[in-house]
């Protein structure tokens, strides 16, 4: 991991954690949160499409990167359009796209054990953290302040995650 | 391309173009140098910094992506480990920003070949050795660029072994894990590479990490899907390429020793490797991932001579030794000159392409000094070998 993308972690990992106060502390901060989450998702959409048009579309497998823009931009633009649902059923949405992330870790974890890569514990451990919150949010679903706290808690226990896998030291294979 | 043959073969090399043993040391210490000169290696022994050649796994992990920092990795990677072999190359329906990246994909016989060898013309055995080795990885390196892109140094899992056995060709997968401390296994087809990432300029897409180390194993021939060739799958034959490399490293060799007047692309000394050809052949062929110890017989038997190992304490003594006004005659002073020019003429012509991913290049002879101060080292070696010239 490089100097700017470890302080570009540890800074993204700040505000999850900030993020994650406020949505707790405030019976709104939710609203916050998916607009925030949403502004992110359509801006880094919309740079990973520039991507594509200008490079990515000449290269081999090229359309992975298309797709992945694509996804962004549709999931960004969906998640601001949630401002007026009641607070329940955008917090089901983010804990969908929370379970997601989990499993995503949990695959990529059972990948890197695969490879003989020492990363699979960590990941393993983020992608199982994210899932069992999920499960507790919805099995309180009927308590919404609970819920709101369960995800507020979810989400600053990934920025704290975040943070920590940013200080550690990483093994890179390099070719000479 | 490993310790094996940078090291052994450039000796044996050396060698047969008709340099002495003493000569011929010198030569292949400096073209492995190349390999193991890194800027905590130049800050331990006081030397300017800019002579890098390479950058060690920790500098890479904390290397800057930014513009400049991206500048710099490009101009190590492409000057010593990845010499572009076509700056002006041309791909329709492109962009300029995606040209920039093409045109620096390393490859044989290009005009920076020609440019390297001239350059080290007259300049010494360490100069000599620092060209031997750009030339050499220019047939281990082709098809990956020395500078971090996945659109071009990105590959996929298509990758297949070629054997040859009875005649016929067999295709055997193979198989990347990215574990760095995990060996490899050449009989079960079993390699390291570099972890997929999705971001364009993330040293994990630096060269050719994605293919792991195969283009640094000689015996190996292999197909697999380059990210640049249109999904056209490229055959990439080790063999083949080690013994070109070998016979051009005899001519270039034979060139800076006076033998020719000139050195030209797509010329080879098969006259004289023609003895010792089945014996290359054969060691190139062995399924293992060092040659050493057949390359270190091979030079013995045609020199007479131990040929000894890399003897770095020995060369460091003497540069730290040497007092300020004679450090640039030792082997290691003479390399730090050799590198800091080899460093100089590919960022200039890269710059002078039109392309600036290897930073900006201030012509001295119409600007006069305007560059990064480690490079008046340079002015300064020059002045002195005018006045060693006038003296002589």
């Amino acid at each position: 991991m490089g100097k700017v993308r470890r302080i570009s972690n540890i800074l993204l990992g700040i505000v999850m954690i900030v993020a994650g106060i406020i949505l707790g502390l405030r019976r709104n901060g939710y609203y916050l949160a998916i607009v925030i989450l949403g502004l992110l998702l359509v801006f880094r959409g919309f740079m990973k499409l520039i991507y594509y048009l200008v490079m990515a579309r000449y290269m081999v497998g090229g359309k992975r990167i298309l797709f992945t823009a694509i996804f962004m931009l549709d999931l960004g633009g969906f998640s601001l359009t949630l401002a007026d649902i009641p607070r329940i059923f955008v917090l089901l949405y983010l804990l969908v796209i929370y379970a997601s992330a989990g499993v995503i870790h949990i695959l990529r974890s059972i990948e890197a054990k695969k490879q003989q890569s020492p990363t699979w514990r960590g990941t393993l451990v983020l992608g199982l953290g994210n899932i069992i919150i999920a499960t507790l949010c919805v099995s309180f679903r009927r308590d919404d302040v609970l819920v709101g706290w369960l995800f507020a808690a979810g989400i600053i226990y990934s920025g704290l995650i975040r943070i920590i896998n940013s200080l550690r030291s990483t093994a890179i294979v390099y070719i000479q | 391309m490993n310790k094996d043959f940078h090291y052994y073969a450039t000796y044996c090399a050396a060698i047969i173009a008709g340099f002495s043993h003493r000569e011929s040391i010198r030569i292949c210490s400096s073209a492995l140098f190349v390999d193991m000169c890194t800027r905590t290696y130049l800050a331990k022994i006081g030397g300017p910094r800019m002579a890098a050649t390479t950058q060690l796994t920790l500098e890479m992990a904390d290397a800057r992506t930014d513009i400049l920092g991206l500048q710099d990795i490009t101009r190590i990677w492409s000057s010593f480990h990845f010499l572009p072999r076509d700056l002006y190359a041309k791909k329709k329906k492109r962009s300029r920003i995606y040209m920039d990246k093409y045109r620096l994909i390393c490859g044989p016989n290009g005009d920076l070949v020609v440019d390297t060898v001239k350059l080290a013309a007259n300049k010494g055995f360490e100069a000599a050795g620092v060209a031997m080795h750009v030339l050499a990885d220019t047939w281990a390196h082709q098809h990956f660029a020395g500078t971090p892109s996945l659109v071009i140094n990105n590959t996929d899992d298509y990758f297949f072994e070629l054997i040859q056995k009875d005649g016929r060709v067999y295709k055997k997968p193979i198989v990347f894990g990215h574990n760095p401390s995990a060996a490899e296994d050449v009989n079960k087809g079993i390699y390291t590479n570099t972890v997929y990432q999705g971001s364009e300029n993330s040293v994990m897409n630096l060269g050719h990490g994605r293919a792991g180390h195969l283009p640094d194993y000689s015996f190996i021939r292999y197909k697999y899907l380059p990210a640049w060739n249109d999904y056209i799958e490229m055959v990439k034959d080790n063999q083949s390429d080690y013994l070109h490399a070998f016979a051009q490293m005899v001519y270039a060799l034979g060139y800076l020793k006076g033998r020719y007047s000139d050195f030209k692309k797509n010329v080879y000394d098969w006259s004289l490797i023609e003895p010792i050809e089945n014996e290359i052949r054969r060691l190139l062929a062995v399924r293992r991932t060092d040659d050493t110890e057949d390359w270190k017989a091979l030079g013995e038997y045609l020199s007479g001579h131990e040929v000894t190992d890399f003897n770095l304490k020995g060369f460091q003594k003497e540069y730290m030794a040497a007092s300020k006004g004679k450090k640039d005659r030792t082997f290691l002073g003479r390399f730090i000159i050799a590198a800091l020019a080899q460093k100089s003429m590919v960022t200039n012509r890269i710059f002078q392409s039109g392309n600036t991913l290897a930073g900006f290049s201030v012509d001295f002879h119409e600007n006069g000094f305007k560059g990064i101060k480690d490079f008046q080292k340079l002015l300064e070696a020059e002045k002195n070998r005018k006045w060693e010239k006038s003296d002589e």
